[in-house]
């Protein structure tokens, strides 16, 4: 049981490890790269490097209030 | 801090009981297995269980002596904070230990508490889950994670100076743990990292021993949305108060 603990917490870490790496090389390298290298391909236009952290922050905000409000009142 | 006629230090242990009829006398039994050779005394704090806890521990006095096991009932249910004030105001030792009836803490760390608090002479030893050594036991995946991600939160927010905030395990020098308790005014388990944060804040000297805690075997505690959002309110209180 605590194997299977274990697992799901590497598996966590090492997902938050790419999206940590994906997100820096995304918002702090690429801009340095020409505009026709072939690593452009595997990023998302440079907008979503923006929209995609507030839409998540937004969300969280929105989850954590109302579970706040709903817990309070209950 | 020197030695009074070579008087060793009496430890006096804060027990506060409801409804323990079945883990006190274990509880007990472990204490005195493991303190032999300390002068130290047991003070039951019972809510006047009505599972008759109280007729168990009279039962212990007898066998261990009522100098050593004290019992210091309470009409009902007044909240844990002040059943350690009130077994506060009973206590005959240089230092106090205060620690759960329901056997999530074993009586086996008391000696490496002592010892940590004689080599570091430090005011205040809390138990600890959250270090190397330390850990708990008989959680699933979603409480450990609980745990770990408020303990964190409160890590962010307070900076604390220890790492676990919510235990309860800990060996105050008397003094001390009258100052703090003083100067505390929440409930339940918030209470607890109140406690710890004034202690922090008014600069004493805090070391920690790892520990397992361990769930309580019979019946499963379980942590709600209300306890969650008492915790944040609790958090966000220490936030502005501390």
């Amino acid at each position: 049981m605590e194997l299977a603990d274990k697992a799901v917490g590497f598996l966590l870490s090492a997902i938050s490890l790419s999206i940590f790496t994906y997100y820096t090389l995304w918002i702090i390298i690429l801009p340095f790269v020409e505009s026709d290298h072939f690593i452009h391909r595997y990023f998302l236009p440079q907008e979503y490097a923006i929209l995609i952290p507030v839409f998540a922050g937004a969300a969280l905000l929105s989850f954590l209030s109302m579970f706040v409000g709903w817990w309070s009142i209950k | 801090m020197g030695k009074h006629e070579g008087k060793e230090n009496k430890y006096s242990i804060i027990i506060p009981t409801y409804n323990e009829r079945l883990n006190i006398a274990i509880i007990i039994y472990l204490v005195f297995k493991h303190l032999k050779g300390v002068d130290f005394e047991v003070i039951v704090v019972d809510d006047g269980s009505p599972d008759g806890t109280q007729d168990v521990v009279k039962q212990l006095q007898q066998v261990y002596g009522e100098d050593r096991v004290l019992l210091r009932a309470r009409p009902r249910k007044l909240g844990l904070g002040t059943a350690y004030y009130h077994g506060l105001k009973h206590a005959s030792g240089e230092f106090v230990v205060i620690m759960d009836a329901d056997l999530s803490h074993h009586p086996k760390y008391l000696p490496s508490f002592i010892r940590k608090q004689k080599e570091t002479g430090a005011n205040i030893i809390t138990g600890t889950r959250y270090v190397r050594n330390g850990g708990v036991h008989g959680w699933n995946l979603m409480r450990k994670l609980t745990s770990r991600g408020a303990n964190v939160l409160a890590q962010t927010l307070l900076w604390p100076g220890v790492s676990d905030l919510t235990g309860s395990f800990r060996l105050y020098k008397r003094s001390v743990l009258e100052d703090v308790i003083s100067s505390c005014v929440s409930k339940g388990y918030v209470f607890q990292m109140e406690m710890i944060v004034r202690a922090s804040r008014k600069g004493y000297h805090i070391e920690e021993v790892p520990i397992t805690f361990v769930d309580r075997v019979y019946g499963s505690s379980k942590l709600g949305g209300s306890e969650i959002v008492e915790y944040l309110k609790g958090l966000v209180y220490l936030l502005f108060t501390t």
